[in-house]
Formats: structure tokens, sequence, C-alpha cells
């Protein structure tokens, strides 16, 4: 289904999307590398640079009799730097940027653009016009920024030659011709030629700085690509390590006690539970690798465990509270609680367990409500898990409140980091 | 005789199950272990009671929701249940199911089997069974308002939007260039489709989603984009 357009229809849809900048294109998935930030510094660095080029060779001249228009143009010239550097500079410092509609940008942008271009000539008339070469450098790492942002590998070798027969060119050159045949050959030459030259300069330095900022790109994900790969290959070798130690050993372990004889099918089944129990809390180590966690995927294997062990879950938190994602510290943290509230109500002989949970800002609350008939809370047993948990987490975090039936134990933990996907896993 | 369907491409455990529900139930099963069989299991069953139907299915390019949808199309009297894991990574694939087919509960395959037959007879004797406890919290306690297999229509308003999705079914990497080479539409073409549609895709849950997340979109919903995605087709 690839629909190829024609080569001009797609040279003017990619000039006026270079056009709209990145921030008509950059959405959450555009990722901000050490090489988008280090284009985005070079392009900030570069308006700067012109713009001081610009203010040193203003400040050097006597312009006394110059018109108003010519003597605000290196303000001018300076603020239209400020406003095409702001993207960038955001950037640079990795602040992510909103996706505004894209006719938004392309007008604004086009005129900073025919700003930038008749205050710098205007301030640097003839051969002096050379100085202003870093808006060049600037162009170009501004059109890698946007290209990397619309998934499009640049071509910038192919930019001269394009400039060279574009109808901007063609105007240029017809302009020159025209103060040769009108102003006389000295008076084009000292005026429009040097206007000519810097043109070529810009596109000729846009074209290099873009090349290299690719070329710096491509060696970023070739090195990515390899750093991917060994942690894929090291990723294998500690599965391949954990199926064999964990996993066959366990089971190894079970099947030797099924052919020992004196295992009833009850207890085998008990067995193979407890091995489904232990999978599910090495898959939940897993989750805490990738840096954060659902509270609904922490919580899973402590209600599947009572499940097994024939216990009625009268309740589960509501979607709502189980979305909350968490670091993967906070994460292990409430795994630890849920694992010893489970434990507790189980080894307290409970047929009917309900799970709740709570959060607010800075702390997320589990608890466990059972029908066991409650146990003494005033001194809990040294070394056991609810009296290791209470030193854990602080004597007012773990509480006990008796129910006709049973006790609900609460612990609270305090958050550290919250996720910053908080947001979409709450969708 | 009470007729099951049950779709898991876990061939092993599929035939077990199927046996335990025979066995212990007395119903009778027909096993389809991957979405293409699903089509041949319909035409050999007379009249379908209940489909139980696994959402994850890696080896193949669709989910349980294709099946699912399928299953609903053909057989519109058929109770649908969910069996699965439960797992994060079906998490969307549950929600999605969940919100636009009738499911009349989940079913999660790590419990208790007693737990999973009672859930199924439940179904047949009640029409119904509670949600088994450890999926719960995957799920809201109520279906979104509006969000339904007709509200996939505002997401095809006009012929772009078709060149749109078809080519985010294609993609692969879903940034602008690609949707924009494989739709032959122009760049801004494409925002401007992407921005038309993202007041209808809130009520699929997509704030400001990125082409990517659209494209997940359509893949998951495949089964209800596609007919007015051909409806537009149509001359």
């Amino acid at each position: 289904m690839n629909m190829a357009r024609t080569g001009g229809a797609q040279t003017v849809d990619r000039g006026i999307a270079l056009l709209a900048g990145r921030d008509a294109w950059a959405d959450a998935e555009v990722h901000t590398s050490a090489i988008t930030r280090t284009a985005a510094t070079v392009e900030v660095a570069a308006f700067m640079t012109a713009a001081s080029s610009i203010w040193m060779y203003r400040l050097t001249r006597n312009y006394q009799y110059e018109s108003i228009a010519i003597r605000l143009a290196p303000l001018g010239f300076t603020i239209v730097c400020m406003l095409l550097s702001a993207t960038p500079a955001r950037v640079a410092i990795g602040r992510t940027t909103r996706t505004p509609d894209r006719h938004v940008f392309v007008l604004p942008r086009a005129a900073m653009a025919l700003a930038l271009v008749a205050t710098a000539y205007a301030v640097v008339p003839g051969w002096s016009s050379l100085i202003a070469w870093p808006v060049g450098v600037a162009l170009g790492a501004d059109a890698a920024l946007t290209s990397w942002a619309l998934g499009w590998e640049l071509l910038p070798l192919r930019w001269w030659t394009m400039f060279l027969i574009s109808p901007v060119h063609v105007g240029v050159i017809g302009g020159l011709i025209g103060a040769v045949v009108y102003q006389g050959w000295s008076t084009a030459m000292s005026t429009g030629f040097p206007v000519y030259i810097s043109m070529h300069l810009w596109v000729i330095l846009a074209s290099g700085t873009a090349w290299w900022l690719s070329r710096l790109l491509r060696l970023e994900r070739r090195d990515q690509k390899r750093a991917v790969a060994d942690a894929a290959s090291f990723e294998h070798r500690r599965s391949a390590h954990w199926l064999h130690d964990d996993l066959c050993a366990q089971l190894r372990l079970v099947s030797i006690r099924v052919q020992s004889g004196g295992v009833t099918m009850p207890e085998v089944a008990t067995m193979l539970d407890e091995l489904d129990h232990q999978m599910r809390l090495r898959q939940l180590d897993e989750i805490f690798e990738s840096g954060s966690a659902r509270i609904a995927e922490v919580l899973q294997p402590y209600v599947r465990r009572a499940q097994n062990h024939g216990v009625a879950i009268d309740s589960t938190p509501s979607f709502d509270d189980a979305a909350l994602v968490i670091s993967a510290h906070d994460g292990r943290e409430f795994s630890h609680a849920a694992a010893i509230l489970t434990s507790n109500a189980l080894n307290a002989g409970a047929t009917h367990v309900s799970f709740e949970v709570c959060h607010s800002p800075g702390c997320v609350s589990i608890a466990v409500i059972d029908d066991a008939g409650g146990i003494p809370t005033g001194e809990l047993p040294i070394g056991r898990g609810l009296w290791r948990l209470r030193h854990h987490l602080g004597h007012d975090r773990l509480t006990f409140t008796p129910t006709a039936t049973g006790t609900r134990v609460q612990a609270t933990i305090a958050l550290t980091d919250r996720s910053p996907n908080d947001a979409a896993a709450a969708r | 005789m009470t007729q099951l369907l049950l779709v898991d491409d876990a061939s092993a455990l599929a035939e077990l199950f199927a046996e335990a529900i025979q066995t212990k139930l007395g119903y009778a099963v027909a096993v389809a272990v991957s979405l293409a069989d699903v089509g041949d299991r319909l035409t050999e069953i007379d009249q379908l009671d209940l489909a139980i139907v696994d959402l994850s299915f890696p080896q193949e390019n669709g989910t349980g929701i294709d099946a699912l949808a399928q299953i609903n199309q053909a057989r519109p009297a058929a109770k649908l249940a969910i069996i699965t894991q439960g797992d994060a990574w079906v998490a969307h694939i549950l929600r999605d199911a969940w919100e636009l087919l009738p499911i009349t509960t989940v079913i999660s395959k790590s419990a208790p089997l007693s737990y999973q037959l009672d859930a199924i007879a439940s179904i047949i004797n009640t029409g119904g069974a509670p949600m088994d406890p450890a999926i719960q919290t995957l799920l809201p306690a109520n279906r979104t308002p509006h969000r339904n297999a007709a509200s996939f229509s505002s997401l095809v308003q006009h012929a772009g939007h078709v060149k749109l999705w078809r080519a985010l079914l294609l993609a692969r990497e879903s940034t602008y260039k690609e949707v924009a080479d494989l739709s032959g539409l122009k760049l801004n073409t494409v925002k401007n489709y992407r921005a038309q549609l993202l007041p209808d895709l809130t009520i699929h849950g997509l704030k400001d989603p990125t082409l990517r997340q659209m494209r997940d979109f359509a893949m998951r919903c495949r089964p209800f984009l596609t007919p007015f995605l051909e409806a537009r087709d149509l001359p």
C-alpha cells in the first residue's frame, strides 16, 4: 500500500513540514536522546553567536544617518533568534513539549524566518553579511531536529544542489542580473553579490551541520542497538540460569517427592500451587526490574495465593485504586506488606478475606480483612512477620482493627517516588 | 446437550480443561487452538451455548478479541466468557473486550479448577458469574458509556480516515513519515486527520494519543474498525 507521491509534491510537503518545526511533530514517543539535546544545544548556541556577532558589528559602526528601521534591526534580529531558540532550549534541558495544531506554527515560523533574513541583511550589508554565518548552522540543526521528530532521514548533501535549481536561487540570479544592468557592475558586486554568496554559505553550513548531526544520530543508534543486543543476551542467559536453577529444581523436587511415594494428590496440588506462587513472585520481580508497577500487578499473586488456599475473596480494590503506578522500590515495599498480611490471614485460618487499597499523595495503604477470629495485637511475637513489618514501616503505619468476625490489618507505605506513567496507566 | 467452545492456543492445557468440563459438568466442548480454527469449529457446531476465549495469541496476528467478535457475529445468542492469566500485557485487550462485547465473566487461568467450573456452570444456569477476584482490579466497575461497536463509525468520517487507519494497521514504526508514505497522504494531512479524530478517540480511552498508541488501538480493535473501513471503500 506504499503510495508514492510525485517528487515535487513531496519536496513541498517536506519543506512545509520542516518549516513547521519540531514542536509540530514531536509527541510523547519522540525520544530526547543525547544527540537530540546536542543538536538543540548547537542550534541555541548558533543563534546566540549570530546575535552576538550582529551586535558586535553594530556597536563598532557609526550609524547616525540611518533610518529607525535599520537602527532597530539588530534588536529585531535578536528577538527572532531568541524566539527560534525557545524550542531547542527546552529540548536541550530535557523538557518535553506539547503538540498543538501544526498550522499554528507554520505561519509564525515562516514570518520569523523572513524577519531573520531581512534583519540580518539590514544590519550587515555587503560582504559583512558573511558574519551572520552561524544562522546557517542553526538552520541545519533545526532541520535535523524536525526531521528526527518526523521519522524522516535527511539527505543534507543534496540540499546545495537542490538550492541551485530551486526557484529561490533562480530569483536571486535574476535580481543580481537586474542589479548589474540597472546599477552597474561595481554596485552589484558590492551589494547583491555578497548577499548571494552569503545565502550559499548559509545553505552549505546548514547542509554540513545537518549531515554531521545525522551522522552522530546514526552512530548513537548503532551503539544503542549494540547495547540492546548485549542486554537481551544477558537477559537470555539470566532466564536460562533461572529456568535451570529455580524452576527445573523445584519441578524436580515435586517429581522426586511424588516418585518416592507417601504423597497424596492434594499435597501434590499444594506443592504445585506453591510453585505457581513462587513463579508469580518471580514475574513480579521482573516487573519491578522494569522500573515501576501497577498496584493491581503487585497485589495479584497474593489474591491468587489466597484463592488457591480455598479462601473466598469477598472484595478486591477498585480499578481506580489498583491502577496507581508506583516505583519499583515502593512496589517492593507494598509487595512485602501484602505478603505478610496475606500469610497472616491464611495462617490464622481465614475462610473469607477482603483486600483494600487506598492512596493519598505520599502514601499507599493495603488492608487485609479476615474472618479468623481476631489476634492479640498488644505485643506482637518478636521476630514474626508482623513484628518485623511494624518495625520496618514504623509503629503507626501498621494498625489492627477488630471486626465482627476477625481483624482488619492495614499497612501504610510512604511513597518515595511516583512513576511518571501514572496517568497513562489510569486509563 | 449444552455445547461449549474453548479457544486457547495452549493446546495441551485446553484439551485437559475441555476434558474436565466434559467429565465434571457434562457439557460438550469443542476446542480451537488457533484463531483460524474458530470459523471451522463454528461450522461444526449446531447450537453454541457458551464460548470461552483466551486473549493472548502471541504466535498469531490477532488477539482473543478477533475470536470473540467472530463468535458474537456468527452466534449472537451464545454467551461469551474470557479465560486469561490477567497479566499486565493483556490488560488493554481485556478492557476493550469487556467494553465492546457482551462478556458474561472473566475467569482466571490460575484459579482453582473447582472455581473455574463453578463459574462456567453459573453462566450456563443463570446467564452470568462473578468475575474472578484476581482479574477484578484490571477492569472498572462500570463500562464506559457510549463505547460500543457503533461508536467506531465516528472514527471513519471520510475516505481520508480510511487511508490513515489502513496505514496505521500496516505501520511498523508509526512515525509521521511512515504513515504519510504508506497512506499517500501529505504529512500535514496526517496531522490534521489525527487532530480530527482526537475527540472521538477519548471515548475509547485515548487522550491525545501518539501515532503508535493509535496503531496499537487499531490493531486491538481491528474487528470493530474494519467494517467501517470496508464500508467507506465501497463505491
